[in-house]
C-alpha cells in the first residue's frame, strides 16, 4: 500500500526554496549513483543474487540519515559506508555458523570494488560498446546467460555441449569484454 | 601454484555462473585471503559479472524506481531544522516528520515495497470478498461485522472463502483450514490450502508455515500446510522467495514460474513432479487419487536439486481452449488458427502445461499415465523433423493449432492476443493416439538437430462410454466388459 507523504504547510523554520533544494540534490545524488553502489555490493557479495535486495535496503538506510549527509563532501564514500554494513549484515545472516565469514576476503577487496565501482558509469558505457564487438556466437551467450538466465544445463543441451564448456567458454568472453572495457577507458583518458 | 590458480578459477567460474554452493563461496573467500595476488582478477571478473547483471531487468528497474520517488517525494526538511520540525502530513493526519515513513514503489523486478507506520488503522486487515459453504469455527477470533477480518485467527472446518487484503493481495483458502492474520502483508498458514494472487502494490506478501517463509515478489502461488508439519509451495506466475525455518542456514531459495516444492518437517526440500488444477484456477492438488480426470500423471527423467530445477508439471483439468497457458515456465499459448478456435474435438482436454525449457534436453523422457481410456494428443511444432518416438506411436490428425508467443527475455516486445487466429507464432501439428490399456505411454525429447523450437504439448480427452475397473483388469466399452486377457489378444 502506497502512502504519499507531503508537507502540510511549511514551518516558519522550514525555508521553501532552499529545503528543496536540498532534497532535490539529495535524490538527485542518490539515484545517479545507483550504479555505482550495485556494482559495490554485487562485487562485495561475489555475484549473490542478493544483491538487488541489499542495494534496496541500503537506499533505505541513506534515505533516513539524509539530513546527517554533508553536502559538501562526496557522496559516494559516504554511501558505501552504508552499504558495506549492509553486505555484511547479509553475509552474516547467511552464515552456517552463524558468525560473519567473509570479512577478510571483503578487507581484502575492499578498496578495489571501491575504485571499480566508482566510475561504474563509464565502465557500462564502455561495456556496451564492447558488447557490440562481440560476434553472434558470443553475443547470443551472453544474452541467453544473462539477459534469458538460462542455466548452464539448458545452454548445453541446445549447443551439444557440456555444462564444462560453455561456463569456459563464458569465462573467456567475460576476460575479453573486460580486456575492452579497460582499452577503452585508457583511450578516454587520453596519452 | 598452478594447482591452487586452477582451483581458484574453477570456484569463481562457479560463483560467477550462479552454480556454487555455499561452501564453493567460502573456500573462494578464503583463497583470496591466502593468496592476494588473486585479487585483481577476481574483481575484473566480478566488476565485468556486475555490469552484465546491471543489464538485466530486475536490476535496472531500480532506476525506474528511484526515478518516480524523486518525482513524487518532499520529504527530507532541511539539514539545521530543529527537532520535531515541519509538519507532515499522511492520508490526512498531521504527524511529526521525525515519525514519517519513506517509501520505495518498484516499477519493475521483484523488490520489496515498503509501508512504515501510521497511528491508526481504520480499516480492517481483509475483507471476506467471497465464501462457498464455508463452515466457519466457534473459536474464529479474526471475524468482525460485515465480512471484516482482522488480527486474530481464522478456521474454518469445511468449504472456501476468499480474502482480500487492504495491502492488495486476494488469497482464496479451500477446504478445511486454520491461518492466522498477522497483518495486512503476513499470515500463518497452520494447515490447509491458499493460493494468492498478489498485484505489485503487495510485493513482499508472505505466507509462513511451520517449516517456511514464502515471501511474495509479484506472483500468483500456492501454499499448502499438512497435518505432518510438511508444506507444498507452487508458483503458477512471477516469483517468490523461499526461506527455510528449520534449516536457517540454507540459503533462501527463488522460485519461479513453473516451480514447485514440497519441504517436509525437516526441512528437506524436494521437487513437486506435477499438480493438478481446475478449469478457474482457484484450486489445485498435488494429490493423484480420487479424481475423475483423464490424465492421472506426468513424469519425467530430469533430476532435480539445489541449483536445478524443481521444474511442475501443471495438468489443467478439463482446461484446454483457446488462450490456454501452454508451458508452466512460459506465456505462451495455444490457438486455433482461426476466429473458430481450436478444433472441438481438443476444447476441454485435459492439458499439460510441460516446459518450454525442455526443449533441446537431448535425452528427454516422458511417461504419461491415464486414468480412464482415452485419445492422447501431442502438439509438435512444425519446424522440426519428426521423432520417431512420435511418428511410430501417434498417427497425424492433418489438424493444426498455433502458439501465441508471449512475453520472453529474449522476446521482450511480444505480447499474446485473444482467441483463436490471433497473433499467432508457430504452427503445431496434432498427433494422437487411441489408447484402450492403461499401459503408460513413453514420450521422448524434441530432437538433436539445433533448429529453433518450442517445446511439444501433451492434452487427452476421454475415450466415450469406456472405462477401466479400479484394478485395471476390465475394460468396459459401451456396456461390454472385457477381461484383460482378451484386451491383448492373449488366448
Amino acid at each position: 500500500m502506497l502512502t504519499i507523504l507531503r508537507a502540510e504547510e511549511p514551518s516558519p523554520l522550514c525555508m521553501s526554496k532552499p529545503a528543496r533544494d536540498r532534497t532535490t540534490v539529495f535524490v538527485e545524488l542518490l539515484t545517479s549513483h545507483q550504479r555505482s553502489l550495485y556494482a559495490y555490493i554485487c562485487t562485495l557479495l561475489m555475484g549473490d543474487a542478493g544483491a538487488a535486495d541489499v542495494l534496496q535496503d541500503t537506499n533505505l538506510d541513506l534515505w533516513a540519515r539524509a539530513e546527517e549527509f554533508d553536502m559538501e563532501r562526496p557522496f559516494l564514500p559516504w554511501a558505501f559506508g552504508f552499504a558495506r554494513q549492509r553486505v555484511l549484515a547479509y553475509r552474516k545472516s547467511r552464515s552456517r555458523s552463524r558468525l560473519v565469514f567473509g570479512e577478510e576476503a571483503i578487507n581484502r577487496i575492499e578498496d578495489s570494488c571501491m575504485n571499480f565501482a566508482a566510475d561504474a558509469d563509464a565502465r557500462l558505457a564502455a561495456l556496451q560498446k564492447c558488447l557490440r564487438k562481440l560476434d553472434d556466437k558470443n553475443a547470443r551467450l551472453i544474452q541467453e546467460r544473462y539477459v534469458a538466465k538460462s542455466s548452464l544445463r539448458i545452454m548445453a543441451a541446445r549447443l551439444g555441449d557440456t555444462a564444462d564448456n560453455i561456463s569456459l567458454r563464458l569465462h573467456r568472453i567475460r576476460k575479453r569484454l573486460s580486456r575492452c572495457v579497460q582499452s577503452s577507458l585508457a583511450m578516454e583518458d587520453g596519452p | 601454484m598452478n594447482d591452487v590458480h586452477e582451483r581458484f578459477e574453477r570456484l569463481l567460474r562457479l560463483v560467477l555462473d550462479g552454480s556454487c554452493t555455499e561452501d564453493d563461496r567460502e573456500d573462494l573467500s578464503q583463497l583470496i585471503v591466502e593468496h592476494p595476488g588473486f585479487e585483481p582478477e577476481l574483481v575484473d571478473a566480478l566488476s565485468i559479472h556486475s555490469l552484465l547483471m546491471w543489464q538485466s531487468d530486475d536490476v535496472s528497474g531500480l532506476m525506474l524506481g528511484m526515478k518516480q520517488f524523486a518525482d513524487e517525494n518532499e520529504a527530507i526538511p532541511p539539514a539545521d531544522a530543529p527537532s520535531g520540525g515541519g509538519v507532515w502530513k499522511a492520508t490526512g493526519l498531521a504527524l511529526p516528520w521525525r515519525w514519517a515513513a519513506a517509501v520505495f514503489v518498484t516499477l519493475a523486478g521483484g523488490l520489496l515495497a515498503w509501508n512504515l507506520i501510521t497511528p491508526s488503522r481504520p480499516a480492517a486487515i481483509a475483507q471476506i470478498v467471497a465464501t462457498d459453504d464455508v463452515q466457519w469455527a466457534d473459536d474464529s477470533t479474526a471475524l468482525r461485522a460485515e465480512n471484516a477480518v482482522d488480527a486474530g485467527r481464522l478456521i474454518s472446518h469445511a468449504g472456501s472463502f476468499t480474502l482480500e487484503f487492504r495491502s492488495g493481495p486476494t488469497v482464496r483458502f479451500s477446504g478445511p483450514a486454520t491461518v492466522d492474520i498477522e497483518s495486512d502483508m503476513l499470515i500463518a498458514l497452520q494447515r490447509g490450502q491458499a493460493t494468492a494472487d498478489v498485484p505489485e502494490s503487495g510485493v513482499g506478501f508472505t505466507i509462513k508455515t511451520a517449516n517456511v517463509h514464502v515471501i511474495d515478489h509479484g506472483t500468483q502461488f500456492g501454499v499448502a500446510a499438512g497435518e505432518d508439519g510438511g508444506t507444498e509451495v507452487i508458483v503458477f506466475e512471477g516469483k517468490v522467495d523461499l526461506e527455510n525455518r528449520i534449516r536457517t542456514a540454507a540459503p533462501q531459495q527463488r522460485l519461479t514460474r513453473g516451480d514447485a516444492v514440497r519441504v517436509d518437517a525437516t526441512g528437506a526440500v524436494n521437487r513437486i513432479m506435477q499438480v493438478g488444477q481446475n478449469t478457474d484456477g482457484d484450486w489445485w492438488t498435488t494429490a493423484h487419487g480420487d479424481l475423475d480426470n483423464t490424465i492421472e500423471e506426468v513424469r519425467d527423467n530430469i533430476p532435480s536439486g539445489i541449483g536445478t530445477s524443481y521444474s511442475c508439471f501443471q495438468i489443467a483439468f478439463g482446461g484446454l481452449d483457446d488462450d490456454a497457458f501452454a508451458y508452466a515456465d512460459h506465456a505462451h499459448q495455444w490457438n486455433g488458427l482461426s476466429a473458430q478456435g481450436l478444433p472441438a474435438f481438443l476444447r476441454g482436454a485435459d492439458l499439460v502445461r510441460t516446459f518450454n525449457d525442455y526443449r533441446y534436453i537431448p535425452d528427454l523422457e516422458m511417461i504419461v499415465t491415464l486414468r480412464k481410456p482415452a485419445n492422447l494428443y501431442v502438439f509438435f511444432d512444425d519446424r522440426v523433423p519428426t521423432p520417431d518416438w512420435l511418428a511410430s506411436q501417434f498417427e497425424d490428425t492433418g489438424v493444426d493449432i498455433g502458439l501465441d508467443e508471449g512475453q520472453h527475455e529474449l522476446t521482450p516486445d511480444h505480447q499474446v492476443a485473444v482467441g483463436g487466429g490471433n497473433s499467432i507464432d508457430q504452427i503445431f501439428s496434432v498427433w494422437s493416439r487411441r489408447c484402450v490399456e492403461p499401459t503408460p505411454i513413453r514420450l521422448g525429447p524434441v530432437g538433436p538437430t539445433a533448429e529453433a523450437r518450442a517445446m511439444y504439448g501433451i492434452a487427452a480427452t476421454p475415450l466415450e462410454s469406456a472405462s477401466w475397473s479400479p484394478d485395471a483388469n476390465t475394460l468396459t466399452i459401451g456396456g461390454l466388459a472385457i477381461e484383460r486377457l482378451a484386451i491383448r489378444g492373449l488366448p
